[in-house]
């Protein structure tokens, strides 16, 4: 198992943080270059969607691990259309309200 | 400039794609959560009684937590199914001729208590005739399917060793004088001063980890949960209540979860009796050399009190819809054994989380019961002995046992299984454990049910049956470890 183990799982979590910190960091540039202005609490809603849908991938395989493919997969197809429905409004709501 | 606007694009798009890189880290951390064995309570890799991590006191009760409806009474001996069972088969096989009885024979000529018993349900003895039935056909389907659970039944046999010792190796040993003497025998010492009755709870309880249990709970032991009519060490009699029975420390294991999961030919029974056989042993000789008494009651085998309802009373669970008691940790996956005491203790409080309501809605267990055992009722309205509950139809369920594709009747523990309680303890379903008794509006409890009904795949009741009913079905398939093909040079036909 990756994440018992004493070297790699330590290793795994830093990458994750990495991972996530530089996501950050190109969501600031692109928002920049369409020069969208992004105030603390869109961040806010930008990130909270954006562990959401880590969140629910991470459920998703946690079943998929447990031997519940089925649960698994339907658990993620069903969340995911809620997350693409969930993405559209609040695009729309980052580009349209100052 | 184009060069430094390359290298902004590069940064930008390179770290949009990390978020990618780490979605797909987010699915292996998952994947691994879900796989983890040490995420199966009752086996972590913790310090002891860590295995016993929901916080209990937000949760506990003055409120009754048996609903009596009117007198209520202790339970006779023959009310227990394998005690009834027993007595008939012994009298069916008897070696003697003439003290042999036959179905055909009618219940007149049954010997008291049996005879009473089924002159009031008859119907289970009906049940237990064609249980016996099974029971032969049971002998000769296990050579079709021998080849595929010869490695679950050694393992089930090695388990019931611990058990059914015939060489003098059980343990511990069996009561052969009353309770005044045995529960009190080899005391050498004077009984060890408690600073208080909370200090004694904490060491016993904290001993009982040390020796493999995952839950402990104390209760006062009240005298209704107490078998009347037979007596380990003394015989079929009438008795009181010993005195020195005052108080239950109640402990809990969960079956092996993988082979669990894959019952009702995979698992077995006899992985947690016979663990709570050596943590009972152990605590009984702990408790007598610090100069008190203890009498270890260990199902299915030694006992004088019902387990289930002594548990509830400890604060362990609440009793679900399929008999069993639920805990927040190892749902329905929870095997439970006592040892009667009197040892001043502080007492643990029932507790109220839920579980009841849910079994309300639920009834995923009676659905897919292969005897049609467990109650579809909206609530308990079943009075037993007093105290109005659902009622599993006992005989049913020991028909199905002697019908599934094991080598003898050695249980079926779908209704374990499938309880959606029965979760390990990952990330995902202790949340759920710890959202949903603190939601008082019930939505959770809904939105869990709702998934648990239409993203879980359950067989249906009648798959878990052999041919021609059903298709030997397992809710889960066997851990690879159990798998006789994986680990065995044989043709195979099965596949
Ligand atoms: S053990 Fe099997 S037959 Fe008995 S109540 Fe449970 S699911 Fe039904
Ligand atoms: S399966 Fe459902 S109804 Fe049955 S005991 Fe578990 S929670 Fe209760």
């Amino acid at each position: 198992m990756l994440l018992q183990s004493t070297i790699f799982g330590p290793l795994f979590w830093m990458l994750q943080g990495i991972l996530l910190f530089t996501f950050v960091i190109g969501l600031h540039y692109y928002f920049k270059d369409k020069n969208i202005e992004l105030t603390i609490p869109k961040w806010l809603l930008i990130i909270t969607y954006w562990l959401t849908i880590n969140l629910t991938i991470a459920a998703g395989f946690t079943l998929i691990g447990e031997d519940e493919s089925r649960a698994g997969i339907y658990f993620l197809g069903f969340f995911s259309v809620t997350l693409i429905i969930i993405g559209v409004v609040l695009r729309r709501f980052i580009l349209k309200v100052k | 400039m184009k060069q430094k606007i390359s290298r902004r694009n590069f940064i930008k798009w390179g770290s949009l794609a990390s978020g990618s890189v780490a979605l797909a880290g987010s699915a292996v951390a998952g994947y691994e959560a879900g796989k983890d064995t040490s995420s199966n309570t009752g086996w972590e890799r913790e310090k002891y009684g860590d295995g016993q991590f929901f916080n209990r006191k937000p949760f506990e009760t003055d409120e009754a937590v048996h609903d009596i409806q009117g007198a209520t009474r202790r339970i006779n001996y023959e009310e227990n199914i394998f005690n009834r069972n027993r007595e008939l088969f012994k009298l069916i096989y008897n070696k003697e001729e003439e003290q042999r009885w036959a179905f055909s024979d009618g219940i007149e000529k049954l010997p008291e208590p049996i005879k009473s018993y089924y002159q009031a349900h008859p119907e289970a003895l009906s049940e237990y005739e064609l249980s016996l039935e099974r029971a032969k056909q049971q002998r000769v389907n296990w050579k079709d399917v021998k080849e595929k659970y010869i490695l679950a039944d050694a393992w089930s046999a090695a388990h019931a060793s611990a058990l059914y010792g015939k060489h003098g190796a059980r343990f511990p040993d069996e009561p052969t004088s009353p309770p005044e003497e045995w529960d009190f025998r080899g005391i050498k010492h004077q009984q060890l001063p408690f600073k208080t009755p909370k200090h004694a709870s904490e060491l016993i309880k904290k001993i009982a980890y040390s020796f493999g249990a995952t839950l402990v709970g104390i209760t006062k032991l009240n005298p209704d949960w107490v078998y009347q009519g037979k007596l380990r060490g003394v015989g079929k009699t009438k008795f009181e209540v010993p005195k020195h029975w005052k108080y239950a420390i109640v402990f809990a294991v969960p079956h092996e979860w993988d082979s669990m999961y894959a019952n009702p030919t995979y698992g077995s029974s006899y992985d947690a009796y016979s663990k709570l056989r050596w943590i009972s042993g152990k605590l009984d000789a702990f408790i007598r050399h610090i100069g008190y008494a203890a009498r270890p009651h260990i199902p299915p085998t030694s006992y004088e009190v019902i387990i289930p309802p002594l548990a509830v009373d400890a604060g362990l669970g609440e009793l679900g819809r399929n008999g069993i008691v639920i805990t927040p940790e190892l749902g329905a996956n929870t095997r439970i054994a006592a040892i009667t005491t009197n040892i001043e203790l502080e007492p643990d409080k029932p507790i109220k989380v839920g579980i009841r309501e849910f079994c309300n809605k639920c009834k995923i267990c009676a659905d897919t019961c292969p005897s049609g055992a467990i109650s579809f009722d909206d609530e308990p309205n079943q009075i037993i002995r007093g105290y109005k509950r659902w009622r599993i139809n006992q005989d049913k369920c020991l028909t199905v046992w002697n019908t599934v594709a094991t080598s003898h009747s050695r249980g079926c523990r779908v209704c374990l299984a499938v309880c959606p309680y029965s979760r390990k303890n990952n990330w995902i379903h202790t949340l759920a454990r710890e959202l949903d008794p603190r939601d008082p509006t019930g939505a959770v409890s809904t939105a869990m049910l709702a998934m648990q009904k239409s993203f879980f795949e359950y067989p249906d009741a009648h798959e878990f049956l052999p041919e021609p009913d059903g298709s030997n079905a397992t809710y889960h398939n066997g851990p690879e470890w159990l798998r006789s093909e994986e680990w065995c040079d044989f043709n195979n036909n099965w596949e």
